[in-house]
């Protein structure tokens, strides 16, 4: 019986940055564009998405006067991260 | 053009394979990131502490004054710079679980040396060799502890050798004790001040560069 995959982490984007979060304990906006290699404005938009959902937490902050925005990801996401990788075995056998 | 191939990208579904392989990417691909420069702290902590000491050595035998002695305590301080000016990491770079961790081994391991060397010199000065061991055994096991977590050979081997040089300065006072009465001169026991030196070498700086070159070699081949 095949598991369905959660629509919000079956996409490229938010699941590479999903992949990456779940290695650290937090991960900087910069960082994660640059692992993505995503534009800064998409990024954003998917990050929206994950965090509305509640799999990840952003906070905004300064480093001095530069504005910083660090991502991490929430036991909500750990969760829904687990049960997609669990439905990807599904599909495989 | 950048815009429309992104937003393809977030619109595209994977199928199973893409997905799995896409993780692994990435996990990989932050896991190798993260340990790229481990052995630059070596470097830093290591060439402080060898040119601290020869420079100790150097006032020692050459009759300074004894007030120079507290230039041992320019380690920490050079170090702890050194580190903020050439961090492992750039500041966007994400902390891990296991950078919290080391973090918490190695300052707790710099902590411990301020007992270390109360309890030394409250014993007085004729037990220095002690507190150069004692220094060297906990910087080993700190060492030794780092290696382990970060599944690095090549620094769990420094901390090793640490470890088990920092006998040698038992044995080093054990051959002075052998010596006939008046053999034992100022220039003899300064010598600890140089096998102090020398293990650091081998326990930080050669461990250091090997992990340093091999992190570059990585890079290259990544850009490849």
């Amino acid at each position: 019986m095949f598991k369905e995959l959660d629509p919000l982490l079956h996409s490229e984007l938010r699941l590479a940055v999903m992949s990456i979060l779940l290695g650290v304990e937090s991960a900087d906006f910069v960082y994660l564009r640059e692992q993505t290699e995503a534009t800064a404005g998409n990024l954003s938009v998917q990050l929206d998405k994950l965090a509305k959902a509640g799999y990840i937490v952003i906070e905004k902050s300064f480093r001095g006067k530069m504005p910083r925005t660090v991502c991490r990801i929430t036991d909500a996401g750990r969760d829904a991260f687990t049960a997609y990788v669990e439905a990807l075995r599904s599909y495989i056998g | 053009m950048e815009t429309q191939k992104n937003n393809t990208r977030e619109e595209r579904e994977l199928n199973v394979t893409e997905s799995l392989a896409l993780i692994s990417r990435m996990i990989e691909t932050t896991r190798q990131r993260l340990n790229h420069d481990i052995g630059r702290p070596l470097l830093i902590w290591g060439y402080t502490t060898v040119i601290v000491s020869l420079a100790n050595y150097l006032f020692n035998i050459t009759g300074c004054h004894p007030e120079w002695s507290l230039t041992w305590f320019l380690i920490p301080v050079i170090g702890y710079l050194l580190n903020h000016l050439f961090p492992a990491k750039k500041s966007t770079e994400p902390r891990t679980e296991i950078d919290r961790i080391l973090g918490v081994v190695w300052s707790t391991a710099s902590l411990s040396l301020i007992p270390t060397f109360a309890i030394v010199c409250l014993h007085g000065l004729s037990y220095r060799h002690n507190l150069l061991g004692l220094i060297v055994l906990v910087m080993a096991i700190a060492t030794t502890i780092t290696g382990r977590i970060v599944r690095s050979k090549i620094y769990t081997f420094g901390g090793y050798v640490g470890m088990l040089l920092s006998v040698s300065f038992a044995l080093y006072d054990h051959w002075l004790q052998q010596l006939p009465k008046g053999a034992v001169d100022y220039k003899l026991l300064c010598n600890e001040i140089l096998i102090f030196a020398a293990i650091f070498t081998l326990m930080m700086i050669v461990p250091g560069h090997i992990l340093v070159y091999r992190s570059n070699r990585q890079a290259k081949q990544h850009h490849v």
